[in-house]
């Protein structure tokens, strides 16, 4: 009797043990935007103008703070420079910094998951502030 | 049978001026008129919309104000993007895609304006009342003519067709306005443009997209498989840039309906120096050869755009 009943406190002192709350963190990925963009998506004042020009060529590529463009278009920038986010694991804001220019250009930015593949949505205007510009960027797979 | 009747809304009357000037404030006045023939409503707001050229930024540039006998009088606000006017649209593009644009070409450079009482009310049943709307709104610097349109309606009922089409709120258009002595060449939404370009406002750092229409009138290029476009670009500093040449870059891809248009980025197009800024481009259309030309109103007179912001 004596020896089931200690069995018993032992499994009570061990289930009371594992109730003890455990924390486990999982630190938000730091996002990663280094490597080469294109523009997959390109909108005008809320309409789509993607295929009524040539949009492909357009290329940004991110790598260790710095950027560079090929095949400018109108975009929040067109000279190369360095780059910076204001947070690393949640970015809402991209500044460029143009070379031989000491004003860094500040826009916001969105980062969703479209079909498997990071993108990158930037809005802006180049030209008047009256005309909005929406473009979807990917990943170009390396 | 139904067990109650919707507010039915009625547009009694839109009073606006002949025309107006740009930069001057013009007022429209909207008699309107609200009958809750069965069934009381609460939290309603009252919703009125007009149409506007997006550059005159009519949202940020307008105040309405409305009167009634019973119900004193207040004023009116944009309705948020956020409200749902059903269908998971927003107001100005649930009005677009119900009403249309009033049969303006370039529609994608006006916009519906959209406000509602700043307060809203309990209306119980019978009750008709007039409710009378003024609107002050500043046209832009441009020159500009084009089909107003008007919309009355409410946030309970939104555009619901259950109790029939037409009941519960109610749009107008109206015969073309002329905004005339701005700063711009006129840009005319009223009548098909062999030619015309959008945005309506842009600098040579913008998108833009110059189209032909070959449905317009009968012209040197008609039947034509294959436009081009031949243009001269003028900057700041008194050069004239020669875009004149037929190949893959200045052809024309397909656009809307029969349209063609080409969609280039200024300052590339024209290869720019940095520090040039563009003043106006002088264009005409051409065939393959580019000996046949087809200018503004089928003349041998150029188009003309000249960049501006507001």
């Amino acid at each position: 009797m004596k020896v089931s009943i200690s069995f018993c406190l032992l499994i009570l002192l061990l289930s009371i043990n594992a109730c003890k709350r455990q924390e486990i963190s999982v630190p938000e990925q730091i996002k990663d935007i280094s490597g080469e963009w294109r523009i997959v998506k390109a909108v005008r004042n809320g309409v789509e103008i993607t295929t009524l020009t040539d949009f492909t060529r357009f290329r940004i590529h991110f790598k260790e703070g710095q950027y560079n463009i090929d095949n400018p278009m109108p975009f929040v920038v067109n000279k190369n420079g360095s780059y910076s986010l204001d947070d690393p694991a949640y970015p809402l804001r991209i500044s460029f910094l143009q070379t031989g220019t000491d004003k860094a250009i500040s826009t916001g930015f969105t980062y969703p998951v479209v079909n498997g593949k990071r993108n990158m949505v930037f809005s802006f205007s180049p030209g008047c502030a009256s005309n909005t510009y929406l473009y979807t960027l990917e990943r170009v797979a390396p | 049978m139904l067990l109650f009747l919707a507010g039915c809304v009625f547009l009694e009357k839109v009073e606006q001026p002949a025309d107006a000037r740009p930069g001057e404030e013009m007022t429209i006045k909207m008699e309107t008129r609200i009958d809750v023939a069965d069934g009381g409503r609460s939290n309603v707001r009252l919703i009125i919309g007009f149409l506007a050229p997006k550059n005159w930024q009519a949202n940020a540039n307008s105040s309405i104000t409305y009167t009634t006998t019973t119900y004193g009088s207040g004023k009116m606000i944009p309705v948020p993007l956020s409200v749902d006017a059903g269908g998971g649209q927003n107001w100005p593009a649930a009005l677009k895609n119900r009403f249309g644009m009033g049969g303006n070409f370039m529609a994608d450079d006006l916009e519906w304006v959209v406000f509602w009482t700043e307060q809203s009310y309990n209306v119980p049943q019978g009750v008709k009342e007039t409710i009378n709307v003024t609107i002050k709104t500043m046209p832009g610097q441009e020159s500009v003519q084009f089909k107003t349109g008007y919309f009355v309606g409410t946030s309970s009922e939104g555009l619901s067709d259950v109790f029939g089409s037409n009941n519960v709120y109610k749009s107008r258009f109206m015969d073309c306005f002329t905004v005339s002595d701005g700063i711009s060449d006129l840009t005319d939404f009223c009548n098909p443009q062999i030619g015309a370009v959008t945005p309506g406002v842009a600098t040579d750092n913008d998108l833009l997209t110059i189209s032909f229409d070959p449905d317009v009138v009968s012209t040197a290029l008609s039947g034509e498989a294959n436009i081009y476009f031949c243009a001269k670009a003028y900057t700041n500093t008194g050069k004239v840039l020669d875009v004149c040449v037929q190949t893959d870059q200045s052809k024309l891809k397909p656009y809307t309906g029969r349209k063609s248009a080409i969609t280039f980025w200024p300052r590339a197009y024209f290869s720019m120096q940095e520090g040039d800024i563009l003043e106006k481009i002088e264009y005409f259309f051409t065939d393959a050869s580019g000996t046949t030309k087809v200018g503004f109103s089928n003349t041998a007179n150029p188009f003309v755009y000249t960049f501006k912001c507001q």
